[in-house]
């Protein structure tokens, strides 16, 4: 039963740490909380069940065309709407209030298009459920933690092994010292859309074939989730989003285990609300420097 | 033909006109100084050169070319390197990843070269290469943002306010340093309050009052000036 319920947790988790990272990783460059993340996570679950179902492509490629067709979406937001807005020195509430926005209108599309049902999302692997210390393990749970697994490792060697992820550390300590270093800024920006929205709309896909459904609402309540995960990890650092992720989902698996699945997301911001009391900047999070 | 000419160049801050109609050269091989008290557009002059504040009129022309519309990153690629006021260091990475950014535009082999011409000139930050650069001391920090500025193996190499705040022993030794940059072959275009000693490495300088150049020559002949000495070096 413990097994069990860590297993799921783990799963739960490491799928909010991915959107987490995408939150943090936007973050990190531009101090942005990119609301259409959750947005384009959730549109990634419809795209796949459109290539796949309704199109018919194989299922690899619908997986793929989802993915970047999201990350593209992010990009164009960026390009068209964000990167705009920055040049003309605008107030970060600005940018922050035009991914509401694009989340709302993605989300109004996914609605025309898909209708506000619950759609199953398709699974191609029949791969048989097996009993591990008590536990019926899907194996469908250890591709998921084997994919945030393999992910997290790349972004922690992009981040921190990569002249790219210097250029990105470099950029969210000081984005003008950044320019002066000869360092494309924008460039550097649309990659990290790119990068953090495939992993959220990787991450949208797993939480689909997870639950087999996915439904517009999703958007708001992984969303929230996941932003919050986002911010009891620390804002910004890596590892912070995959532990808050893996906390959050954790907590609420075993709180809908053991008390009620009805309070399992009251839980989950209880303990938010008390880390926060306790360490403002969240768990692996830097104290706010006021520059002088 | 001069390594870096400023034409007629305007800044603006919103409606606050920093910077009007500015013109100077700085030849290859030179120190040149703008001096001027607060607020005379010192600071802005060389933040529109690099290309970080937006130019409203005139032009840029550096190594023969015109460079005006150019991004930041487009400019230091060609050799223009600022190292900033207030000096800017990333904080958070070490001496050593702060070298490495500031070689970002150039390659490897440069970056090994450069870095250890930076532990030559700065031995201090050899000793303090692990350590995170925001917890070094403000000289230190100084010493850091210049040489990481030179790290691009620039052209032009741009200091704004290198003696702020530091200790009187600390300014003397970071301005024989400028000299030695200098003569090992960088051009030098300085901004400073400390007039006086600015003046003294300069070859030749330039007085900047309220967003205009009042009055230019040697460094010499600018010590020597009636008016430079009551205004900007205390009357002494």
């Amino acid at each position: 039963m413990h097994f069990q319920q860590l297993i799921n947790g783990l799963a739960v988790g490491s799928i909010y740490a991915l959107v987490a990272v995408g939150y943090s990783m936007v973050y990190g460059v531009l101090k942005l909380i990119n609301f259409a993340n959750n947005a384009f996570m959730v549109a990634a679950a419809f795209l796949l069940i459109l290539f796949y179902s309704t199109w018919h492509l194989p299922y690899g490629l619908a997986i793929i065309l989802a993915l970047v067709l999201c990350a593209a979406g992010a990009v164009f937001m960026e390009r068209a709407s964000l990167n705009p807005i920055r040049k003309k020195n605008a107030p970060g509430i600005s940018a922050l209030i035009c991914t509401v926005g694009y989340s709302t209108v993605i989300t109004n599309l996914l609605l025309y298009a898909f209708g506000s049902q619950t759609i199953m999302v398709p699974f191609v692997l029949h791969l048989p459920t097996f009993e591990l210390w008590g536990a019926v393990i899907d194996p469908f749970t250890l591709i998921i933690l084997g994919t945030a697994f393999v992910l997290m490792v790349f972004l922690t060697w992009l981040t921190y092994g990569t002249k790219t992820g210097e250029a990105m550390r470099a950029i969210s300590q000081n984005t003008q010292a950044a320019k002066l270093m000869g360092v494309d800024v924008n460039k550097i920006i649309t990659l990290t859309f790119f990068i953090g929205t495939a992993c959220a709309a990787l991450s949208g896909i797993m939480i689909g074939i997870y639950y087999s459904a996915v439904d517009t609402t999703m958007s708001f309540t992984i969303g929230i989730k996941t932003f919050a995960a986002a911010i009891l990890g620390g804002i910004g650092v890596l590892h912070g989003s995959l532990v808050g992720g893996l906390v959050i989902g954790l907590l609420e698996t075993f709180v809908a285990g053991y008390i009620s699945a009805g309070y399992k997301d009251a839980i989950a911001f209880i303990i938010l609300i008390l880390v926060l009391v306790i360490r403002p900047s969240g768990l692996f999070g830097k104290p706010v420097q006021s520059k002088v | 033909m001069a390594l870096l000419e400023i034409k007629d160049m305007h800044t603006n801050y919103g409606v606050i006109k920093a910077v009007r109609g500015i013109s100077f050269q700085v030849e290859q091989g030179e120190i040149v100084t703008l001096i001027g008290s607060n607020g005379a557009g010192k600071s802005t002059t060389l933040n529109t050169i690099s290309g970080l504040v937006p130019i409203a009129g005139g032009e840029i022309w550096f190594d023969g070319q015109n460079i005006t519309k150019l991004e930041t990153h487009d400019r230091v690629k060609r050799g223009i390197a600022l190292s900033p006021e207030g000096r800017q260091v990333f904080p958070e990475l070490s001496v050593e990843g702060n070298l490495r950014m500031g070689a970002y535009t150039v390659s490897k082999e440069t970056l090994e070269a450069e870095q250890k011409n930076a532990y030559e000139l700065f031995p201090i930050l050899y000793e303090r290469r692990k350590q995170a650069a925001g917890t070094l001391s403000g000289g230190e920090q100084q010493m850091l943002a210049v040489a990481r500025a030179l790290m691009c193996r620039p052209k032009v190499l741009m200091l704004d306010e290198p003696s702020l705040g530091l200790a009187p022993l600390i300014v003397a030794e970071i301005f024989k340093l400028i000299q030695r940059i200098n003569k090992m072959g960088t051009t030098i275009l300085l901004v400073e309050q400390n007039a006086r000693m600015a003046l003294s490495i300069s070859d030749r300088g330039y007085v900047l009052e309220t967003g205009k150049i009042v009055l230019s020559g040697t460094g010499a002949e600018l010590a020597a000036d009636e008016k430079v000495r009551s205004v900007y070096l205390g009357g002494l």
